[in-house]
């Protein structure tokens, strides 16, 4: 593996958890606060499943 | 011309769900209300369009170059990942109203498959930079139609009389197959 392909690797590394961090440090508008609940499907290991909500409610 | 009959080829005879048979995850998941799917085709559509330009801008002007093309999945991977990330951030940040239609569908396209075929298939078939552009708006639009007109039809088939045996998935299945055999049709009409 060449020095560029490293360095490459290395840079989209750094940008995707440059952009994880920035989208989970920037606040959710007003009204979208928990927004994670969905029941388009029933896959229940689903994290974002109706059935997980109502397990913390 | 050449890129019209491409655009029609994309969205209909070559379907990216119908023929090639990426994004059928989100078909049968996202497809229960035709509302969902809807929003989850717009979320698509912008998403691709964006990867589609992003990924080959980056395999010509910077893989190549450095000779590093073979990693040109794990490139697109990571790129795709951050794009949805950056498109999150921007629509919390400038457009609330976008981001409560798109909801929880705009974290979920990362794990769509047809965003990284589209960006694979643009470099395997030596688009031009157009022809990749134009391929990032049919893919998607074919999409949508299609996951559209599946949950219409999901929503018939929750109070028709179907057998017991056939209820829920099989006879989704039965539908996209048959979808699939329409699609293929319109191959003679292109």
């Amino acid at each position: 593996m060449s020095i560029n392909a490293i360095v490459w690797m290395a840079l989209l590394i750094a940008v995707f958890v440059g952009t994880y961090l920035l989208n989970i440090n920037t606040p959710k508008p007003e009204g979208c606060e928990d927004m994670s609940e969905c029941s388009g499907c029933n896959n229940i290991a689903c994290s974002h499943h109706s059935a997980h909500h109502e397990e913390e409610k | 011309m050449e890129l019209v009959s491409l655009f029609i080829g994309l969205t209909f005879v070559n379907n990216v769900v119908l023929s090639k048979f990426y994004a059928v995850c989100p078909l049968l998941g996202v497809s229960k209300k035709p509302k969902n799917a809807l929003n989850m085709g717009h979320a698509v559509t912008f998403v691709i369009f964006v990867a589609s330009i992003v990924t080959y801008a980056l395999y010509h002007f910077v893989l190549k170059p450095l000779e590093i093309q073979y990693l040109d999945l794990i490139t697109f991977i990571l790129v795709i990942a951050s794009l949805v990330q950056f498109v999150e951030m921007f629509l919390k940040k400038f457009s609330p109203d976008i981001y409560k239609a798109m909801g929880v569908y705009l974290p979920l396209i990362t794990t769509n498959c047809a965003v990284l075929g589209v960006a694979l298939d643009n470099i395997s078939a030596g688009y031009s930079f157009i022809q990749a552009a134009v391929a990032g708006i049919a893919v998607p639009v074919g999409f949508t139609i299609v996951i559209y007109i599946y949950a219409t039809i999901r929503e018939r088939l929750e109070i028709a009389n179907v057998p017991a045996s056939f209820k829920g998935t099989p006879i989704a299945l039965i539908t996209a197959g048959i979808m699939a055999c329409a699609i293929a049709g319109i191959a003679g009409l292109v």
